[in-house]
């Protein structure tokens, strides 16, 4: 337990995130229920995405999804390190701020970055045309300013990775976008928004709250333009049969995503005046 | 609870938070035509001895200028208090999270203030993913040097039991799009994202040994003496360059940073010189004057930004 | 002739681009099952016989076989000349952490004698070199070379510390001391 951190400004060797007392009502517990009260169950929450912001970089985005907040720049190509490789190589390194969720982050002792920036690199390498680029790397760098979910953390990642990397204007198969799904079980509080359906409550981009509640979860990285699914992480239990149907409805609603998603790179190019140029020659 | 505060607000409660807004006003300069970025790549020196010369920074501002500064706080949910701070664009995010530890035997009447600046590899082509580098570390130390000299955290208010229980300020500072002087912009973000926090109120437990914070109430931090910081970059020992940017800094081998406290009287909390400083005719004291003078009517602006974004 | 519209990565070349004789694709964009895609945002063109998207000019700039390349001597061997590379076709390379590295060896400083080189009388640290590049080369650098008249050194500083000024391919001359130094001289542009 004891790393010295010579690095960083000395913090006390353990402290603890505030303790709330316990709260008091039932006003509450309703909230926990499996039924939405802001939303339909096929409503994912707005997205707001831009690229371009962060200048020093070859290509960038900003995306905020729900609870989480997302700043990404892409650099390269680059020079890549020896060994030679006649494929280009993809680095990605996904980060939190210390202060993006709850409880805080401590430097150093924060492991979860590192299978979510596995499972979104193995999302983003089919969306690439990584053959083009020999001896060079691609470096993607995500920076999780706040956030509730691993989950939606990846699903936006791979929105806002997508965005950043067309917008510095590497070659790509298509526009990767992600999508969630949680299903949970119908209990019986009484939900007008319940299907009639007995078996289970399929939810879009559940929120932290519904994704803890539920039995189920897939993400689905896909490139909607080409019709293709790029990573599919599902967890939990549920029947191939309703499995099925929690990716159909991601793979749905990340047409969507992808309508948010091209129509802020096209703001971006015409900002960055792409094709206003060629237009007069 | 995504009450934000700006200098101008505009966009409805649904609408995205304010750090994409700030972010939005990013200033996308014209591409300028590519010999010239040829010879800015291959003669930087020669570059912003030209611009100087007719009295002018390549980013167009005049030779004494400063940049534009905004200021927005209280973006992060998952924070206790946090503000966004551009300076040009330089982008920087700070953060505090508050949690609770023991106080030490020595002082078993004070909190901790545990300060970092991180400049992530997300920010700058220069910089490289891992720990801190060079730069981050000195910056957060005299960031802690800055806080600790001034009192602005007096440790005594952060007690909640003594010798059992207080609270732990982390401050949390991430540099996302770096153009320079990034210790200017953070200790301004700092100062914002401290003003900005509400703590719960907390009552220690003697029979169970737990801190137990209340659901409703919230109190602000007890803040002392509130510094700004004011940089500068000395270019072939003719120029006194303040704020510089990411090209500049460079090629500045001296940087001049003074960091003043309060309105009116000019009382200073840090004053740090590296390299020979002075001019060609005027000593290395006289620049630290010009200096000092000019970060005055600085930290007034300064001051003014801050005190309106805070409390809008 | 080119109105279209800004394509994004995935989507179809506007049909009116790719009527027969089929074009090929060139830069920008991509074939997949007999379909022509856009692989950046830009505008597509044809040209002929090819079709392309134009997409961010400054974008993946690296230097290629056959570019014009331009940098600084950062490390000089009796065989070869390492440079660290800025630009390359007259176009700033991405600024990083990595350096592009390129090497100039001694059979490739010029195209005649090239047994009796010897590198110091060519380069120095420092002097900034435009070179083209041979081959992508070994795991870590570039192969150049500056066997040709307009190759070579472009700008430089003397023993003294002040600029030199060409005087003939091997020799260049401090403007203000009037001391001569040997180099591997490009041919001034315009002359």
């Amino acid at each position: 337990m004891a790393i010295f951190d010579r690095r960083r400004v000395p913090a006390p060797e353990v402290s603890i995130p505030p303790i709330y007392e316990p709260l008091v009502g039932a006003v509450d517990q309703q909230e926990a229920g499996p039924s939405r009260r802001d939303r339909t169950n096929d409503e994912a929450r707005p997205i707001f995405l831009k690229t371009g912001l962060i200048n020093q970089a070859n290509g960038s985005g900003y995306i905020e999804s729900g609870g989480v907040k997302i700043a990404c720049s892409v650099y390269g190509p680059r020079p890549k390190l020896p060994p030679y490789t006649p494929q280009g190589t993809l680095n990605l390194e996904v980060k939190f701020a210390p202060f993006a969720s709850d409880p805080r982050r401590a430097p150093l002792r924060d492991t979860e970055p590192i299978p979510l920036s596995v499972l979104l690199t193995q999302s983003l390498i089919p969306t690439l045309q990584l053959h083009l680029l020999p001896k060079s790397s691609i470096d993607v760098y995500l920076l999780v300013l706040e956030s509730d979910t691993p989950t939606n953390v990846l699903s936006a990642g791979l929105t806002v990775a997508s965005a950043a990397i067309a917008d510095a204007g590497i070659a790509m198969n298509g526009l990767g976008v992600g999508s969630v799904v949680a299903s949970s079980s119908l209990s019986s509080s009484g939900s007008d928004l319940a299907k009639p359906s007995s078996a289970s409550l399929l939810l879009l981009d559940p929120s932290e709250d519904e994704e803890k509640a539920s039995e189920s979860k897939v993400l689905v990285g896909s490139m909607p333009a080409l019709g293709r699914i790029t990573n599919l992480f599902f967890t939990g239990e549920a029947g191939i049969n309703e499995a099925c149907d929690m990716i159909e409805k991601a793979i749905t609603s990340s047409r969507d995503t992808h309508t948010v998603l091209a129509q802020s790179l096209l703001e971006g190019a015409a900002e960055r005046g792409i094709g206003a140029e060629t237009a007069t020659t | 609870m995504a009450a934000v505060a700006s200098s101008s607000s505009s966009s409805s409660a649904a609408g995205p938070s304010h750090i994409s807004d700030q972010l939005t006003s990013a200033s996308s300069t014209a591409p300028s035509s590519a010999s010239a970025e040829v010879f800015k790549r291959l003669h930087p020196s020669q570059y912003l001895s030209r611009f100087l010369g007719k009295g002018y920074r390549p980013d167009g501002r005049k030779v004494g200028g400063w940049r534009d500064v905004s200021i927005n706080v209280g973006s992060i949910s998952t924070a206790h208090g946090s503000s966004l701070v551009r300076m040009g664009d330089t982008t920087i995010v700070c953060g505090i999270k508050a949690e609770i530890a023991e106080p030490t035997a020595q002082s078993p009447n004070e909190g901790f203030v545990v300060p970092n600046i991180d400049l992530p590899a997300l920010c700058s082509p220069n910089f490289k993913p891992g720990p801190p580098g060079d730069e981050a570390q000195t910056y957060s130390n005299w960031l802690n040097d800055l806080l600790v000299s001034s009192r602005t955290i007096p440790p005594e208010s952060l007690l909640i039991s003594s010798a059992k229980a207080a609270w732990v300020i982390y401050i949390d500072v991430v540099c996302i799009n770096y153009d320079g002087n990034a210790f200017d912009a953070a200790v301004l973000a700092v100062m914002a994202a401290l003003k900005n926090t509400r703590l719960p109120t907390a009552r220690y437990d003697e029979e169970t040994g737990r801190t137990i914070c209340s659901r409703t109430e919230t109190h602000p931090l007890t803040l002392g003496r509130i510094p700004l910081s004011c940089s500068f970059g000395i270019f072939e020992s003719t120029h006194l360059l303040p704020d510089p940017t990411a090209y500049e800094t460079p090629l500045l081998p001296t940087t001049i940073t003074v960091a003043l406290d309060s309105e009116d009287v000019g009382v200073t909390c840090l004053i740090r010189q590296e390299g020979l400083g002075g001019t060609v005719g005027k000593s290395g004291e006289r620049v630290l004057g010009e200096a000092w003078n000019a970060a005055e009517a600085r930290v007034r602006e300064l001051r003014a930004v801050l005190d309106e974004s805070v409390d809008a | 002739m080119s109105s279209s519209a800004l394509l994004l990565p995935g989507q179809p070349l506007p049909a009116e681009l790719v009527t027969p004789p089929l074009p090929q694709c060139g830069s920008g964009c991509y074939e997949l099952n007999g379909r022509m895609l856009a692989s950046v945002i830009g505008r597509p063109r044809r040209d002929g016989a090819v079709v392309s998207v134009i997409g961010r000019e400054e974008s993946g700039n690296t230097p290629d076989v056959g570019s014009i390349v331009i940098g600084t001597v950062s490390r000089l061997t009796p065989q070869q000349a390492h440079v660290t590379l800025t630009t390359s076709n007259d176009r700033p390379l991405p600024e990083t952490s990595e350096e592009f590295v390129g090497v100039v060896r001694v059979g490739d400083v010029r195209l005649t004698e090239r047994d009796k080189v010897k590198m110091g009388e060519c380069f120095r640290l420092g002097d900034l070199v435009k070179a083209k590049v041979l081959s992508l080369g070994d795991a870590r650098s570039y192969y150049l070379s500056t066997a040709a008249n307009e190759l070579g050194v472009v700008y430089a500083k003397s023993e003294a510390g002040n600029p030199l000024l060409p005087l003939s391919y091997q020799e260049m001359e401090d403007e203000i001391t009037g001391r001569v130094e040997r180099r591997k001289v490009a041919k001034p542009e315009g002359i």
